[in-house]
């Protein structure tokens, strides 16, 4: 029998597997390399070399000189906050009604929530963008948020959660004279800052990278966010492609990073919510 | 009637609770004003004739449905949303399976290249765009690479398949993770029973942990084909759905009649099919599911 492998054959085994995956990243790494090259030396190179005979900053410096990089960023990073605010008040409020409360009416209300989900936000994509700008939201930060202050994944992680707690936790806090919404803010909120805290990090890689929405809604380069002004980067300076990479590198570097500190949960967070729907 | 008379005592011992319901207000107006409402707003607006401003001017009933069938360009759009879902959501399944087939044994280590795998599940459509204009471009990486001289963004021949396999790529983290979820939950004892029968392993992975894996397996051609109607940016950064609508697909036609062209409602037409195409695919998921997923 073979079945036993030797060190020799594992660490073979692990270099192989190795080189795939860096062969599956290469698009990336070479993005990274050529970032950092000159444009004469990108145009003058004839066929594809892994290193920059010199490595340069300059197509870095152009794009924080010339783009509002960091107002893009700064616009990023409340995009974020003011979303994920909202899904954790408005999710958690949600979860909480359908896990703890019998009512009249729960599985029509519950029902509703199920649906929403088969209308996927492309195909209303539209008449919400219609409906918002008569409001007068286009440009502003309300707007560019609006239609994403909850999800029903959340809700029903939430929920979930809710639903695992025991049932004499609820029984005690009552006879303590504690209320449906005080058991909701002091006891039952605080005990899911776990998986709370697992939904921020998986949703800072959806929220980071939205772009229709976005795209609608701001017309402003001062509203912008990362991934719109990526996309005009590309107008910008039309055929530099140094300058590209640079934009695009900066774009990814944080979220690639948010990624793989928290893939644990991001993973985690992505299992539970799909295979079972 | 005489379940309402089961059922009023009850209510009226125990005391009307208005907190749930409370609770369940935001909820239900967000829901109505940006799903329901909208959905209802676009079919509407789908049977009329609308302004610059999406104003409804005129109801023309199937007109705007009976136009978009006629044309010649209303099909390749539709074809090619087809097209573009069977590569993704095919192509991103083999590549991803070949991955988390050979990371499926948990071995001390596996945690660098799984993360490597999965990372480009983390890019958004516009910086990867940057990068597949960088690969795609006449002087870019692909014909450098293989000294070719082909207009893989511009030539009507190419331009849906580059930017199906740019797609492809960044959906293949997520498909693997599932994936390899699937596959690790496999188990062991089965797999050592093949091995005594006298399976090598590629046999082991197709008669056994393929099999096993079949609800992910599943989910994860689905998810990658529903996934594919949805993308956008790469469209729109990459060819602008051109030469001639040649990439374009249904989500992109939304984008180009209602925001470029505010013909909204053409959009909303295009809204409804896209509506009815995913609908029709989830459908079929969830009736394929039934019959052909193998559970223990």
């Amino acid at each position: 029998m073979k079945m036993r492998r030797t060190t020799r054959e594992k660490i073979i085994g692990f270099i192989i597997r190795f080189l795939i995956a860096l062969l599956f990243l290469s698009p990336f790494f070479l993005s990274v390399s050529y970032s950092f090259r000159t444009d004469t030396e990108i145009m003058m190179t004839k066929g594809v070399t892994l290193f920059p005979r010199k490595a340069v900053l300059e197509n870095y410096v152009w794009v924080f000189k010339h783009v509002a990089i960091f107002t893009y960023l700064k616009n990023s990073m409340l995009h974020y906050i003011m979303i994920m605010g909202a899904q954790i008040i408005l999710c958690s409020m949600t979860a909480y009604a359908f896990a703890m409360f019998e009512f009249k009416g729960k599985k029509i209300l519950f029902n509703l929530i199920l649906f929403s989900m088969m209308i996927p936000g492309e195909v209303v994509l539209i008449t919400n963008f219609l409906q918002v700008q008569s409001w007068g939201l286009a440009n502003t930060y309300l707007g560019m948020v609006i239609t994403a202050l909850i999800s029903s994944l959340g809700i029903f992680t939430l929920r979930q959660f809710y639903m695992s707690l025991p049932k004499d936790f609820k029984e005690a806090a009552t006879l303590d004279g504690c209320g449906d919404i005080g058991f909701w803010l002091r006891i039952a909120l605080p005990l899911s800052v776990p998986t709370i805290a697992s939904m921020a990090i998986y949703e800072f890689v959806t929220i980071y990278n939205r772009y229709m929405w976005p795209l609608l809604m701001a017309n402003k380069e001062s509203m912008y966010t990362i991934q719109i002004g990526m996309d005009m980067l590309k107008g910008a300076e039309s055929d530099n492609l140094g300058v590209i990479l640079a934009g695009a590198v900066i774009c990814i570097v944080p979220v690639v990073t948010v990624f793989v500190i928290g893939q644990k949960y991001i993973i985690k967070g992505m299992v539970s919510g799909g295979v079972k729907g | 009637m005489k379940k309402k008379e089961q059922i009023q005592p009850m209510l009226r011992r125990r005391r009307f609770n208005p907190t749930p319901y409370l609770m369940l207000i935001p909820a239900v107006i967000f829901f109505t004003t940006f799903t329901f409402y909208p959905f209802a707003k676009s079919i509407y607006l789908a049977f009329t004739l609308t302004d610059q401003k999406g104003i409804p001017k005129k109801w023309v009933g199937l007109d705007n449905f009976k136009f978009l069938f006629s044309q010649s360009d209303f099909w390749l759009i539709f074809r090619n949303t087809f097209v573009f879902a069977a590569i993704v959501g095919f192509g991103t399944f083999l590549i991803a399976m070949f991955f988390a087939a050979i990371c499926s044994d948990e071995k001390p280590g596996n945690r660098v290249y799984q993360t490597m795998f999965a990372i480009p599940m983390a890019i958004a459509s516009a910086p990867a765009s940057a990068i597949g204009m960088f690969l795609y471009k006449q002087s870019g990486l692909l014909n450098q690479l293989f000294h070719t001289n082909i207009l893989w963004l511009t030539d009507g021949k190419w331009t849906l398949y580059s930017v199906a396999f740019l797609t492809i790529w960044l959906r293949i983290g997520s498909s693997f993770i599932f994936l390899l979820v699937g596959f690790r939950a496999v188990s062991k004892e089965v797999l050592e029973g093949a091995i005594i029968d006298g399976a090598g392993p590629v046999r082991r992975f197709l008669k056994v942990t393929l099999p096993l894996a079949s609800p992910q397996v599943f989910f994860v051609v689905f998810l990658n084909i529903t996934g594919s109607f949805k993308a956008f940016g790469q469209i729109k950064m990459l060819t602008g759905g051109g030469p001639y609508h040649k990439s374009e697909t249904l989500i992109y036609s939304i984008y180009r009649t209602g925001i470029l062209q505010t013909r909204f409602y053409r959009a909303c037409a295009y809204s409804l099919v896209l509506f009815f195409v995913i609908f029709i695919m989830t459908r079929i998921q969830f009736f394929l599911e039934k019959k052909l997923v193998f559970y223990k």
